[in-house]
């Protein structure tokens, strides 16, 4: 029996010919090859997009020749597909990566709810260490509200509880400038007679102004 | 530094495509305060919701290609 491949070319050069059926499970390759009838042979090999390195060609390719078989059971599927997800996080990245650039949905998904379920429960902290992201956000971005479009009473408690937290936030920073204050009044004790006073004046008009914005709340 | 910082290279599109999986909306905030993109994707993701809870009448710009490609895929499915 005739097997019919096909020819892929990765970024770095190599080429390799696959069985049509397997190939065909991805649509970017499906469409180069019905609309653009490539790679029908080594010279005129698919070009695959970068993001598709020869590893995750590899793993996308074995996704591909388990589920394009017609036979198996949802179970069988599923099994698979547990399995087949079990790697570390900077390859989940990867293969969402290669798999969306070829257009394989049921791939981009599974790895995607990987990667949800991974993120699930963490504090940013925590997500930040995981995926070795910046921490490029200031204390008041961090709390700002979510957008409520549809009126979510959930995403309502929550940009309340982020109303409530910026305001203790301002709270602590005024304290800040206040026990500054008094520290600098305590200093200027050491300065000539004068100069004391109005500095002593000035700091008493401050913490009066401070005192009666933290009293009214 | 850079290699390590995977999900970094991910287009913020497939970034809103994982966070809409995320069915908590606690966890979402969280995702939220990790970083500016993450904000940026929360954003897009909470957006998607509302996309397709009433049924694509609202179009968002920054996910037409997505549902360009999701239209290709369903072509995919009838035959």
């Amino acid at each position: 029996m005739m097997k019919s491949y096909i020819w892929l070319q990765t970024a770095d050069g190599s080429i390799q010919q696959v069985e049509q059926e397997v190939a065909m499970f991805c649509p970017m390759i499906c469409h180069e090859v019905i609309q653009k009838g490539m790679g029908s042979s080594k010279n005129y090999a698919i070009s695959l997009p970068q993001r598709v390195n020869p590893a995750m060609l590899s793993l996308i390719l074995d996704y591909c020749r388990f589920h394009q078989v017609p036979g198996r059971s949802n179970k069988e599927r599923k099994s698979f597909d547990e399995k087949f997800i079990r790697m570390d996080t900077k390859r989940l990245c990867e293969l969402t990566s290669a798999a969306d650039s070829l257009q394989l949905k049921p791939l981009v998904d599974l790895t995607s709810r990987a990667l949800a379920r991974i993120i699930e429960g963490k504090s940013p902290e925590e997500i930040r260490e995981i995926f070795h992201l910046p921490d490029d956000l200031t204390e008041e971005e961090k709390l700002e509200p979510l957008k409520n479009t549809t009126d979510d009473p959930r995403i309502r408690l929550l940009n309340r509880l982020y109303a409530k937290k910026r305001k203790e936030l301002k709270e602590r920073q005024k304290l800040k400038v206040t026990v500054s204050c008094f520290c600098f009044y305590f200093l200027t004790l050491r300065l000539k007679k004068s100069v004391l006073m109005i500095v002593q004046l000035m700091i008493s008009c401050h913490l009066l102004m401070e005192t009666m914005e933290i009293l009214k709340g | 530094m850079e290699e390590e910082a995977e999900i970094d290279r991910l287009p913020i599109d497939l970034l809103a495509h994982i966070l809409v999986m995320i069915t908590s909306f606690t966890d979402l905030a969280q995702a939220s305060g990790v970083c500016r993109k993450w904000k940026q994707g929360v954003k897009q993701a909470l957006a998607r919701r509302h996309t397709l809870s009433f049924a694509g009448c609202k179009m968002d710009d920054e996910s037409t290609s997505r549902l360009v490609r999701h239209a290709y895929s369903l072509e995919e499915l009838d035959m």
